[in-house]
């Protein structure tokens, strides 16, 4: 088996979608999730790991725990049933990437299972006001036989969106509870959280862009990591926010990111990165490009190789 | 008596009320036993044995909380999966749950073993923190910051003060509350002690003000910190065996 993680890291993702819903409230029409206060929109952390999930399984052949699987006459499977497809629950935590990622609380029948997942994300947040938006539109085909046309469809979609993911990936949790999170493991987190977020196709979600991905990773032993990298960038635009609609009408302010990881350089190993080319990036009002502002700050910089 | 103070604030959180089973309601601020998992989660005790409830959840040690940032409680609906009729992603409940929006607390916090007050405070002030942070739930990641360490005295006068924490019904002089204009007084019920099994031992109603302001009250016990703060810790003062 290989080393289990070692060191503390922190990420922060930043994506977009354009005339999409990058993740609507089951309960409210399926709406985007706003903030109603603020305008805000949000996107639930279990989003962000089903497209990771659905990434490492259906491109990278890595098990995964959570997925539908069908019993010989096409039913949906039990919890029980998809357990017995391993011959443990150590068993199943050394199969399945999703489980030793982010952890699962199942308890069936015999097998009890109770994992913190060392990597957690918070909610995503939209950088900026939202402008939600109702579409209307038509189906061509009738929705069942002796109906002569088809119907009106509706839904709601953001114009645009530029929404920020913070996680954290902590090696206590995973060595307290014996989880065999590998170096590996994370970089293949890495890939899925990009990849998966510009490989989501459907109606809903077409139109996802990976804007930045960024993994601060801590000395071994430090115990100590900076918190809400998220709340460290700020948006700036001429255009007022609801009427943003791409990402050449914004800048991401890095300055507060910068200065406050470069007063902690002492603790931090290296930062890894991958930047979409059309990102504008300002430290102290003039413009930069992140990974020489980094550099500036005398971090060790690492490209992603995905 | 020596009185560590640090904040501690998210973009949401959830204290799951015990007494719902179908919509999850949150309480207002955290109980004892989840500040005992957050002063746990920073000193790193395990999981297996829940030794956080014994070291930060006994009678040692001494757990008040201040709402610093005004309560808001929003709903958001969560996509579960049913685990009851076999468990498959298309059969899903939605679930509206209540979070409190960005929470802000003030912890305050003594133990009669001046090594452990001593090592969380260290750690807090590094900001150090063993396991990650969370606010109720594990996706609702927390920061937290040192405030300061305080002297503080324990007060039996039973005369009119400034509390600047929830007071425990155990804890409040019949008719011990005045009401003040301009401040609202909600009463909730919550777990003051929970045993390492994860059974609660003790509910107490206690009173707050949602907008964080102080309640002028006659307690039967209350912690003065020379930073001129009253505090109401959530149980009983054990005379302590450290110094000061």
């Amino acid at each position: 088996m290989a080393d289990t993680i070692k060191n503390r890291s922190e990420i922060l993702f930043l994506y977009d979608v354009t005339d999409a819903n990058p993740n609507g409230d089951p309960n409210d029409e399926n709406k985007p999730r706003i903030d109603e206060e603020t305008g805000v929109n949000i996107v639930t952390d279990v989003r962000l790991k089903r497209t990771i999930r659905d990434y490492l399984y259906e491109y990278k052949n890595q098990e995964i725990f959570i997925r539908e699987t069908l019993t010989k006459d096409g039913k949906p499977r039990t919890k029980e049933e998809r357990l017995k497809d391993f011959k443990s629950s150590k068993n199943v935590i050394e199969e399945c990437i999703d489980l030793r990622l982010f952890g699962a609380t199942t308890a069936v029948q015999n097998e009890r299972m109770t994992l913190t997942g060392p990597v957690q994300f918070k909610y995503g947040r939209s950088l900026h006001k939202v402008d939600l938006t109702y579409v209307k539109g038509t189906t061509v085909m009738p929705s069942g036989e002796g109906k002569e046309q088809g119907t009106f469809t509706e839904r709601y979609i953001l114009p645009y969106s530029l929404i920020a993911f913070y996680g954290v990936v902590n090696e206590t949790a995973a060595a307290a509870q014996e989880i065999p999170l590998t170096e590996e493991d994370i970089d293949l987190l890495m890939e899925a959280i990009w990849h998966g977020t510009k490989n989501l196709i459907s109606g809903s979600k077409f139109g996802q862009i990976p804007r930045l991905l960024m993994q601060v990773i801590y000395k071994k032993k430090e115990n100590f990591y900076l918190g809400e990298l998220d709340k460290r960038i700020a948006l700036k635009s001429e255009l007022p926010d609801e009427a943003i609609r791409k990402i050449s009408d914004v800048k991401i302010d890095v300055t507060s990111l910068i200065a406050d990881l470069a007063a902690n350089n002492d603790k931090i190993s290296e930062i890894r990165l991958k930047v979409d080319d059309r990102v504008n990036f300002l430290q102290d009002g003039k413009d930069v490009k992140i990974d020489a502002a980094l550099k500036g700050a005398k971090f060790t910089v690492k490209p992603f190789d995905f | 008596m020596k009185v560590l103070v640090f904040d501690i604030w998210g973009d949401y959180a959830h204290f799951r009320k015990f007494y719902t089973t179908t919509s999850p309601l949150t309480f207002s601020f955290p109980p004892p036993p989840t500040i005992a998992g957050v002063l746990g989660a920073i000193y790193g005790t395990t999981k297996e044995t829940n030794q956080y409830l014994k070291i930060f959840g006994g009678d040692e040690c001494r757990i008040a909380v201040r709402i610093i940032k005004p309560i808001k409680k929003v709903r958001l609906g969560l996509n579960l999966v049913d685990t009851k009729l076999g468990w498959t992603l298309k059969r899903r409940t939605q679930i509206r749950t209540e979070f409190v929006k960005a929470p802000h607390y003030r912890i305050y916090f003594s133990h009669q073993d001046q090594q452990i007050l001593k090592d969380i405070t260290a750690s807090i002030k590094e900001h150090k923190t063993v396991y990650t942070l969370s606010l109720g739930l594990s996706e609702l990641l927390a920061n937290f910051k040192f405030v300061g360490e305080f002297n503080g005295v324990i007060k039996n006068d039973n005369g009119w003060v400034d509390i600047f924490t929830p007071i425990t019904e155990e804890n409040l002089i019949p008719k011990g509350i005045e009401v003040e204009t301009g401040k609202k007084y909600i009463k909730e019920k919550i777990p003051i002690k929970m045993t390492p099994e994860r059974v609660v031992e003790k509910y107490d109603e206690v009173i707050f003000e949602p907008g964080g302001q102080t309640i002028k009250a006659r307690v039967k016990s209350y912690c003065h910190l020379d930073n001129g703060e009253n505090i109401a810790f959530f149980w009983d003062l054990l005379p302590s065996r450290g110094t000061s």
